[in-house]
């Protein structure tokens, strides 16, 4: 068994007493057990192993309220009151099983219901996106698509996209609709999309006209193999890094890799399009193979049809199709035996952890292989792993990862019975600088290896270095605005959320059950229900304390306040920041 | 004034400390210390800044600066293909280096900053782990980890030392555990306008960040003493607490808010400037430096600072003629403000700014845009700066050349170590601090390219 993980993490999180310069007071954790700080500091060893840990087996009876909680945070936007109450009545299996079944909600819909015949109107998909988010029944899918659109990243920013905000939409939905199918249609479903293809430049990519010294655009070609499939090095089942005799990792692909694979995907434009580069265009149907003057058959002008070697190895003989060579092409990839760990562990960090342990990633990993890369499978095995349901319990402090400033906003809304009228959930993203679909660059809102050095703690070439990708979007100038919101929404929830410097003005919220215990002689019951609901039961007797103390300096006879201010103290704490 | 142990700097001290007094893998500690630059008693002249404008996604450099004589032109224009700009629009320079070159027509600015000896040219500067030939490549002898790839390619950049981990720290995160007194109160030595970087992250200290538009205050805080002291006391539990992500979200929040009301007062009492930033994002961000180096007194800043600033945009696959042009203009015309307003604050010879960029672009052309490469010229401005030149060589541009790997991708001759030795040697590094921070900086001929007086 080898605890070094949690060992170094827990010994790195007790360093301020171990130094001597915490400023008063030692931690109380929750999770610590018995391991006394200083024992630990001292057998702190080398650098850990990947090795994995003996896993428990998961308690043969229904979830308690709390870890129904805890599921629902890692399965959903957040738990509501009623899904919490579901879980717990029904068992995750079975919640699990519905919710494969649930209609899919559709963005476009909604988008188009607000804005008709308007392609541009940002306002609109954010209002799409939250409304689902916060109200849709199926919730399972509308998480998983949100992790994905994390992986198979587009963004309105640093692109002409923020024009097409209809086809963004357009592109969010195929996500949703692909959130439990297969990786390999997913994939293909992302490479035709005009969205992604204007991203990447794939749209409109021409064969290369040598005699003008021209090439093939790079860009899809690249980063569907660095980001969308099996990245820059080679992995090992458990998601674990390949390396040689020297300690080398051994890279995945080469450039000319990406330039063969850049030609086989020449020659794709709009639907219909009369003119290659120019359309007409169509931002809410797929991609075809550009056919000069109607050709049914053969290879179009602006196809490649000479022969490539791809990654791994796969030769495309001279003469097939755009479509033929698509196929083959996606094929290569998606049977590379780097895509079942690259896409399990991310998805795992997305939903439950940072740093899962490699026997996690490979329990996942195996049955995204076995079940032939099918993504519900795979979100089954990553909800239902001992690890994501008692990870913390014998990981410690090595579980866990931080909520985006996203999540923060549905999971108040989402406790909180937030709806909004008429379809206006406008967007707070001006206040917590991330809304969906608008990333930076394909490489996400943060990096999947952005560790505070701190974490490292100079262990300079452990591969299994602990991150915490989250934290990127967490400093000095985007927390307190993150939490102005959210004390905006609390502080003042009887009526509309109100918010100083951005358009969040129709959201309500409603208190009903909070403001009732409030009530209580005692606020002992609040905050234990705050607890479980915003928590999973995971709050540990200071945060406790410090609340009720809180608390019992209001009006006993403002019952409403109380029940507000008690949320957004919860919610605000670093401790629930952290999602375990 | 004694203020309360607030700083991110020093709970991250404390974590590193406590990791190396148990685990003992890195010493780093032993070099630990201060260099009496601690803010509040240094005098008002003696201060110094690096101002880091990170041009992200790929600098397309080869349509910044080229060659205009008929020669080289001639060689540009045959790899450049459709996107060659015309060599009548180019804006001519003449570098007291030699030779005969013209920036690209969006940039006057520069070519102003350039003709007063302002600004410099670093040319063909990338990632290198040793010096390179197109044989080491082939053989893929001491290349860097996954060249061209954006996110690798800018880890190490900011790292300055291309196969050095992330989790030693970006270079100017690694000077400042180096140079800063980390148990001064005030402003940190690093600061981002940009959000969390690499780049200001050492092992022992970090940067303060700050939104362009001035530091964002707890309004739960502000609005009750009472649930400001719960609030401070639920956060100090986080730090003191088990786990360690919550431990540096708690330390962030303290930081922000105790240091909250001090910058904005700090930058609200600020004179008003006469010069006019463009209203650009990095227009903005320039201008919000500009404040911070001009209240440096009232934040206790330390003598020496580096600023961090992000431009996105110049990954251009596509359409990339017009939309480099718009990158260059805004970057010209800001830099030309942010230049203006030192000279007015008269720190125009103590702040010195420069580019960083994931990679150069392909020569060719992939129709209408370029695609990744390695080497790319780089910029250095300000009133230190021996400027109106170009340092380092000029790539054969010829493709095939003994430079060019395919495609018009050149192999850089000068390396980012060098590059950023040459800025900390200036900022005040020792050539101790700086072996300790660019280790393979003994693998090249210079560990100064001579651009700073």
């Amino acid at each position: 068994m080898n605890l070094d993980l949690a060992i170094r993490t827990l010994a790195l999180a007790l360093c301020l007493p171990i130094a001597g310069c915490g400023g008063g007071g030692s931690g109380t954790g929750d999770s610590g057990g018995n391991l006394a700080s200083r024992s630990l500091g001292s057998s702190v060893p080398a650098p850990r192993s990947c090795a994995g840990i003996a896993t428990p087996p998961l308690p043969d009876r229904k979830p308690t309220r709390a870890e129904a909680s805890r599921f629902l945070t890692q399965a959903t936007f957040g738990p509501t009151k009623s899904e919490m109450s579901r879980v717990a009545s029904i068992g995750y299996e079975a919640w699990m099983k519905r919710q494969f079944t649930q209609r899919a909600s559709s963005h476009l819909r909604l988008y188009r219901a607000r804005s008709p015949r308007e392609p541009r109107d940002p306002r609109a998909r954010q209002s799409a996106w939250w409304q689902i988010a916060v109200t849709s029944r199926d919730a399972l899918r509308q998480r998983v698509a949100f992790a994905l659109s994390e992986i198979f990243v587009v963004s309105e920013q640093g692109s002409g996209l923020y024009e097409n905000q209809e086809g963004l939409t357009y592109y969010y939905d195929l996500l949703v609709n692909g959130a439990f199918g297969s990786y390999r249609e997913l994939l293909e479903t992302v490479t035709l999309s005009p969205v992604m293809g204007s991203y990447l430049s794939m749209l409109s990519n021409p064969k290369p006209d040598t005699a003008n010294g021209l090439r093939s655009d790079e860009n899809f070609a690249r980063e569907v193999m660095q980001l969308f499939s099996i990245g820059t090095v080679q992995l090992n089942l458990d998601g674990t890094v390949k390396r040689d005799a020297a300690g080398n990792a051994l890279p995945t692909y080469t450039q000319d890799d990406i330039v063969n694979l850049a030609r086989a995907l020449t020659g794709w434009s709009w639907k219909g399009a009369s003119d290659f580069h120019l359309g007409p265009r169509s931002w809410t149907t797929q991609m075809t193979a550009f056919r000069p003057g109607g050709r049914i058959d053969g290879p179009g002008e602006f196809h490649d049809t000479g022969a490539k070697t791809l990654v791994g190895g796969t030769y495309l003989p001279p003469g097939l199709t755009a479509e033929q060579d698509l196929e083959m092409a996606l094929d290569a990839l998606a049977r590379h035996p780097n895509v079942p760990p690259f896409i399990s562990r991310q998805l795992i960090q997305r939903l439950v952890t940072s740093n899962p342990t490699p026997d996690y990633v490979r329990r996942v990993a195996t049955v995204f292989q076995t079940s032939g890369g099918n993504l519900g499978s795979t979100v089954q095995a990553i909800l239902l792993d001992p690890e994501a349901r008692l990870g913390p319990d014998y990981l410690g402090p090595a579980f866990g990862k931080v909520r985006e400033p996203l999540l923060r906003m549905t999971q108040l809304w989402r406790a909180f019975d937030g709806r909004a009228s008429r379809l206006r959930f406008d967007s707070p993203r001006d206040v917590v600088e991330q809304s969906a679909v608008s990333a930076p660059s394909v490489f996400n809102f943060f990096s999947p290896t952005h560790a505070p050095a701190f974490l490292a703690r100079g262990v300079a070439a452990d591969p299994c270095a602990p991150v915490a990708p989250e934290l990127q979007l967490a400093h000095e100038s985007s927390l307190p605005r993150a939490d102005n919101l959210i004390f905006n929404a609390m502080a003042r929830h009887r009526g509309p959320t109100r918010i100083t410097d951005t358009g969040v003005h129709n959201v309500r919220i409603r208190l009903t059950t909070e403001t009732r215990l409030a009530k209580q002689a005692t606020q002992d019951a609040l905050v234990e229900h705050l607890n479980v609901l915003l928590m999973g039961g995971r709050m540990d007797a200071e945060l406790r304390s410090q609340v009720t103390a809180y608390l019992n300096t209001l009006p006993a006879g403002e019952p409403d306040r109380r029940a507000a201010e008690a949320a957004y103290l919860v919610l605000s704490s670093p401790q629930n920041l952290v999602q375990r | 004034m004694n203020k309360p142990d607030f700083s991110r700097r020093r709970f991250l001290r404390c974590a590193a400390q406590a990791a190396f007094a148990t685990a003992g893998t890195y010493s780093l500690l032993g070099s630990l210390r201060g260099l009496g630059l601690s803010s509040a008693n240094a005098a008002p002249g003696d201060y110094r800044a690096l101002v880091c404008v990170f041009l992200l996604g790929g600098n397309d450099s080869l349509n910044l600066l080229v060659p205009r004589d008929a020669a080289g032109y001639a060689t540009y224009a045959a790899g450049r293909r459709n996107l060659a700009l015309s060599n009548a629009s180019l804006l001519p320079i003449s570098p007291l280096s030699g030779g005969d070159y013209g920036l690209h027509p969006s940039v006057p600015g520069l070519r102003d900053m350039f003709a007063a000896g302002r600004l410099a040219f670093l040319a063909n500067t990338g990632t290198l782990l040793a010096p390179t030939t197109k044989a080491d490549y082939a053989a893929g002898h001491n290349l860097p980890r996954n060249l061209l790839s954006h996110n690798d390619q800018q880890t190490q950049w900011m790292l300055g030392q291309p196969d050095s981990e992330p989790s030693r720290g970006g270079w100017a995160g690694r000077l400042s555990d180096l140079m800063m007194d980390s148990s001064a109160d005030g402003l940190a030595m690093n600061v981002s306008i940009s959000g969390t970087n690499l780049f200001q992250t050492g092992a022992l200290t970090t940067a303060y960040s700050m939104a362009a538009s001035g530091p964002v205050r707890y309004e739960a805080a502000a609005s009750s003493s009472q649930r400001a002291a719960t609030l401070a006391a639920i956060r100090q539990s986080a730090v003191n607490g088990n786990h360690p992500f919550a431990a540096y979200l708690g330390a962030v929040a303290r930081e922000s808010d105790e240091l909250a009301a001090r910058v904005g007062g700090a930058l609200t009492g600020a004179a008003p400037l006469n010069t006019v930033f463009p209203a650009s994002q990095l227009g903005k961000q320039l201008l919000a430096v500009t404040r911070l180096m001009q209240s440096r007194t009232q934040l206790g800043a330390p003598s020496r600072q580096i600023f961090f600033i992000g431009m996105g945009g110049f990954d251009t696959h596509d359409a990339h003629l017009a939309q480099h042009a718009n990158l260059l203009a805004d970057l010209s015309a800001s830099l030309k403000a942010f230049d203006g307003a030192l000279n007015e604050l008269g720190m125009g010879q103590s702040v010195t700014t420069f580019t960083h960029s994931d990679f150069g672009r392909t020569l060719t052309s992939n129709g209408d845009g370029t695609d990744h490469a390695w080497g790319s010229h780089q910029m250095v401005m300000g009133g230190a700066v021996r400027g109106g030149t170009i340092y380092g060589q000029m790539p054969d541009l010829r493709l095939g050349s003994a430079d060019d790997l395919i495609d018009g991708r050149f192999i850089p001759s000068t390396a980012v170590d060098q590059y950023a030795a040459t800025l900390g040697k200036w900022l005040g590094a020792s050539s101790s601090d700086l072996n300790t921070v660019f280790p393979n900086l003994n693998r090249f001929a210079s560990a100064d390219l001579g651009f700073m007086a």
